[in-house]
């Protein structure tokens, strides 16, 4: 196993897409949560505030890893996992557990509170990065290679789905599947293996009322245009009413009050709404060149470890963004996971600034193959 | 070491994503420009609001177009609770001006609404007083009230209206539809909140006005009805009590009081009760004004003539086991006495010779047992049971009206049918309804329906009733000088709480019309329980005379001979003569009042004087008339220039242009015309009746119209 000390230079495109991202976030959330955050906190600047704070905290840690030497991380994998299961019980168990619209998912140290579950997935991405790695040809096996890799990734799955956190576990699993799937395990065992899993999918949205509304509300959401549809018919009429140049910046009419979360989960609509179909693509275009650029530095990477993490951190982050993009466009069912760098939300704005450290720091390892 | 295939699985990673990225690209592009339209157009729905525009309520005017229900703008006040800064000081000073309980308002103003009411329909001193507090927050809004410029007058005919100025009761419920006029309304873009979004409203529907609608109410006999309505039940202690006057000819109510009554500008602060309209909710055991049906029934069958004689037994007959007793207890009877002296005894026997079976059929076809079809809210239909369902003590007690329950408003229509030449007619008040364009939009007619008896048998019927006041139980309800045909009544109130019949309060009531030969009006009075004297002929004939003796002073009805019946009876053996007992009117135009006085007393006749001046202009009845001794002549007197006005010799008048004079101005030329005036209103002459230039006979009334210049409604 080597390690890479030599100094490259951090891929800065990466790093200017991810600021304007940043920067189009910040906008967004002072448009769309300016008149909720007067009416509810009596500030104008109430979330955009803490997004500013959040962002210097994520850049200043970004900044930091990304001339941390990536391959020191690994002997921080196991620690951290530890650290993560421990705050996630500490979320259901503690009382510090701070109730949320029915869920328990922060953790409130005084004046800041966040979601532990947005530093296990990328804790999750170390470790797999980490364990499938090591494991070289005994990938192939069943049993030595996938299996105790899933254990880890059902057992935290188990602790997210009790706060209840579907979303994320959906993401952990779906991460760690192209993982394994990257790291050379073999196709027909995972598209088995997603088989099985399926009548337990079913069975968890199934048995869980809110859950089952939503798929409903997601397959016919004009049923009941003010019950469970309300929230993607709202969606839907933000981003028509944008069409194709939008209404113009903080101009939403669908922000006010309309929109349930219009600054967190459903902020696209906003985006849509107010810089149309041509800001809405753009937006999809960098979030697009993202992937593109993080994909692109795993295959560049020289060792595996770093291969698999960089690409880890990108299906993350790409994920994310498809899910909440598919959410907001009525094509997937409502999961409540925000739309990385843009949504409101200090958590996840600071790990998904982490994310790029890291992958920053991986794109200074020397292109090896290249010539 | 190097995992094999890597960098190809993280390729068809890369081409996965591009796959999911084109989806959702492929996806905005249908919601963001394909349905562009229809999802801008839905979220423009959900983004605005619309608030109604209220429109202006249709009057109510009363057959001669003068106003019984108008409307009024007035203030109401709103408070959009974020923008009060106070609300417990708001709450206070707005307390203090309105009369609104502080603690109210301050919950109200603490709310999370966004929008509450203060108050509405204020008073304008008072809206003032609260424009002048300047209360951020605190907003105020133009509401059309509901004026009922006559106060309790017609009160159960026109009903009121609530705070959304919707008809609660009478005419206002009956014709809401009409009379409401069409909502406009306003949209208003508005967040999900539903706050106004500043400067983006916008006009879309104007509100159209109600129609107007004219009664057949007359305004004055109206008043005179009430007045003496109430005036009857202040005397005996009644509790309550109505009077229906109407045309008989044509079936136009022209007066329907109830006691006790209410104001409709403060309906609120009555209790339900005194807001019933009874003459037409109301039922009641008639008693004797119902023997007219088994009377006029026998008399079309053929089963007795008026002169044919039965036994009334001194007043105690017993038939299958029930005990029926008169009031004034008599031997031998004619049918025609039977009524006028009023014997159940004599009833009962008639009803039995006519059958059970045709009496029931004729007190179905004098409209019993069902409603008569009157456009007013909540009309009862009485009980009569069909033939099939009787008691057989039924047939025995319903000929002297107990066992069936009538309203008034059903007995005036059966009185009506013998008026009327036998022919039921139905009741109505509506007389035309105009859209605010002067269109009319419905113009009532007398509705005939079935015929109940001939016009021979009704003729007859008529001439009993007559006798029945002159000669019978009626000679309180006696207007001298008018030919008067009628029928008391004098009803046991059924117990509610078990069998049997109240042994103290009764029904008095009293039904007659007149002119006897020719009806022109047909009044019907029933008090409800009076104390002390419980006849009908006493308590509610009394009622009949002073109605009809203004009602005709009022309407101009030309007195006939009187007492014919009386006379007849006297001088058994003589012909009814008129010229024997009827003087003839001395021509007194031109002469001075004095003059014209002494002229008319050397004929036997009394002078009325109207007008103020030197010279008589015109009178009536006219010279050459007769009219019976000791009766009034109406002399019209004005001052000599005036004279010229008048053709002496037609006793016309052109009418005077009286628009834009002071009522007190207009009341003189008026006088001086030799027309009688009467004024509504206050400040100047608005509208007229009749039309100025129109030719008029001198002494007809004309009607003036004053308005306040600076408030017009």
């Amino acid at each position: 196993m080597r390690t890479q000390e030599q100094q490259g230079n951090i891929d800065i495109p990466v790093l200017a897409v991810t600021a304007i991202l940043v920067g189009t976030g910040l906008i967004m959330v002072y448009s769309s949560s300016t008149i909720l955050a007067m009416k509810s906190y009596g500030d104008f600047f109430f979330f955009v505030k803490r997004q500013l704070l959040w962002s210097v905290l994520g850049f200043t840690a970004l900044w930091f890893l990304a001339h941390y030497p990536y391959s020191h991380l690994r002997k921080w994998v196991r620690p951290a996992l530890f650290v993560s299961a421990l705050l996630l019980v500490a979320v259901l168990v503690l009382s510090i557990g701070k109730t949320v619209g029915g869920a328990r998912r922060w953790l409130s140290l005084g004046p800041i509170s966040f979601q532990p579950a947005e530093l296990l997935k990328i804790v999750l991405v170390l470790y797999l990065a980490d364990t499938l790695a090591r494991k070289g040809e005994r990938i192939t096996s069943f049993v030595q290679g996938v299996l105790p890799s899933l254990v880890i990734l059902g057992g935290f799955s188990v602790l997210l789905l009790l706060q209840p956190d579907l979303g994320t576990a959906v993401i952990v699993i779906a991460v760690g599947i192209v993982m394994i799937y990257l790291a050379g395990a073999r196709f027909a065992q995972l598209v088995s293996l997603g088989l099985a899993a399926l009548p337990v999918v079913f069975l968890l949205i199934y048995q869980v009322d809110y859950r089952r509304r939503r798929l409903d509300a997601f397959l016919d959401p004009w049923q009941e245009p003010l019950g469970k549809g309300f929230q993607l018919i709202q969606s839907y009429l933000a981003l028509g009413s944008g069409g194709l140049w939008g209404r113009g910046l903080s101009e939403s009419q669908q922000k006010l009050f309309y929109l349930p979360a219009p600054h967190t989960d459903f902020i696209f609509s906003i985006v849509g709404e107010e810089l149309g179909f041509v800001g809405a693509f753009g937006l999809l275009l960098l979030f697009g060149f993202l992937i593109w650029k993080g994909l692109a530095i795993a295959r560049r990477c020289s060792d595996d470890f770093g291969k698999l993490l960089a690409a880890g951190l990108t299906v993350l982050l790409g994920l994310q963004t498809v899910i909440n993009l598919g959410v907001t466009t009525g094509l997937v069912p409502t999961k409540g996971i925000t739309l990385p760098f843009i949504s409101a939300g200090g958590s996840s704005l600071f790990f998904s600034l982490v994310a790029i450290g890291i992958l920053l720091s991986i794109s200074r390892c020397a292109p090896e193959e290249e010539t | 070491m190097h995992i094999a295939n890597i960098d190809r699985r993280i390729l068809l990673v890369i081409a996965g994503f591009g796959l999911l990225l084109t989806l959702l690209t492929l996806r905005l592009f249908y919601l963001q420009i394909v349905q562009h339209q229809h999802l801008s157009q839905l979220a423009l729905r959900q983004q605005e609001r619309t608030i109604e525009v209220q429109p202006a309520r249709g009057r109510i005017f009363d057959r001669q177009g003068r106003p019984l229900a108008l409307n009024r703008q007035s203030a109401s006040f709103y408070a959009v609770p974020r923008e009060i800064q106070a609300p417990d000081v708001t709450a206070r000073k707005l307390a203090a001006r309105l009369g609104v309980p502080a603690r109210r308002l301050a919950r109200r103003f603490k709310s999370r609404k966004a929008f509450v009411w203060v108050k509405r329909k204020v008073s304008d001193k008072a809206a003032q007083a609260v424009r002048d507090l300047k209360l951020p927050g605190v907003h105020e809004l133009k509401e059309t009230t509901r004026v009922y410029p006559e106060g309790k007058l017609a009160c159960h005919l026109l009903g009121f209206v609530g705070l959304d100025n919707q008809g609660l009761a009478g005419i206002e419920l009956q014709l809401d539809r009409a009379i409401r006029g069409q909502s406009g309304w306003i949209r208003i873009t508005r967040d999900a909140q539903g706050r106004k979004i500043p400067a983006s409203t916008r006009v879309h529907k104007r509100s159209h006005p109600g129609q107007d609608v004219y009664l057949t109410i007359d305004k004055m006999i109206q008043h005179i009805a009430e007045k003496e309505l109430a005036r009857c039940l202040a005397d005996t202690g009644a509790q309550a009590g109505s009077v229906v006057v109407m045309d008989p000819r044509t079936g136009e109510i022209l007066a329907l009081a109830n006691q006790p009554d209410f104001d409709p500008n403060h309906f609120n602060r009555y209790p339900p009760a005194a807001r019933r309209n009874r003459a037409v909710t109301d039922i009641y055991e008639p008693g004797s004004t119902f023997k007219i049906v088994v009377a006029a029934a026998a008399l079309e069958e053929g089963v007795f003539q008026e002169t044919d004689i039965i036994d009334c037994e001194q007043g105690r007959g017993v038939f299958d086991g029930l005990v029926v007793r008169d009031h004034h207890p008599r031997g031998r009877l004619s049918i025609k006495d039977i009524v006028v002296y009023s014997s159940n005894v004599g009833a009962v026997k008639i009803g039995i010779r006519l059958g059970a079976e045709k009496l029931a059929r004729y007190a179905k076809a004098f409209g019993f047992g069902r409603p008569t079809g009157i456009e007013l809210p909540g009309e009862a239909g009485g009980i009569l049971k069909p033939y099939h369902q009787w008691h057989r003590w039924t047939a025995t007690s319903v000929p002297f009206g107990q066992g069936v329950a009538v309203t008034t408003l059903q007995m005036t229509a059966a009185y009506a049918a013998i008026a009327n030449q036998g022919q039921l007619i139905k009741p109505w008040v509506v007389k035309e309804m105009r859209r605010p364009d002067d269109i009319r939009t419905k113009v009532g007619k007398p509705v005939y329906r079935e015929r109940v008896i001939s016009s021979r048998t009704a003729a007859r019927m008529r001439k009993i009733l007559e006798a029945a006041v002159n000669e019978g139980t009626g000679q309180k309800a006696v207007l001298q000088h008018y030919r008067v045909a009628g029928k008391t009544g004098t009803a046991q109130k059924p117990l509610t709480s078990r069998r049997g019949y109240d042994p103290v309060y009764h029904v008095a009531s009293f039904i007659g019309f007149l002119p006897a030969d020719d009806p022109e009006y047909l009044i019907a009075v029933v008090i409800d329980g009076p104390h002390g004297v419980q006849w009908g002929g006493v308590v509610a004939g009394p009622v009949f005379r002073k109605i009809t003796r203004q009602l005709v002073a009022y309407r101009g009805l030309p007195p006939g001979p009187q007492k014919i019946y009386a006379f007849a009876r006297e001088k058994k053996n003589n012909r009814y003569d008129p010229r024997q007992i009827l003087s003839e009117v001395p021509n007194v135009i031109g002469l001075s009042f004095n003059q014209a006085r002494k002229k008319l007393s050397a004929s036997g006749l009394q002078a009325q004087r109207l007008g103020q001046g030197g010279q008589v202009l015109g009178q009536r009845p006219l010279g050459g008339r007769r009219t019976s001794p000791g009766s009034p002549v109406t002399v019209y007197v004005a001052d000599p220039e005036h004279a010229g006005l008048t053709d002496q010799t037609s006793s016309q008048v052109v009418v005077p242009d009286l628009e834009g004079q002071s009522l007190r101005d207009a009341l003189q030329i008026i006088q001086a015309y030799g027309l009688r005036a009467e004024i509504t209103g206050s400040g100047l002459v608005k509208r007229q009746d009749p039309r100025p230039r129109t030719r008029v006979k001198i002494g007809e009334l004309c009607a003036i119209h004053g308005e306040d210049p600076e408030h017009t409604p």
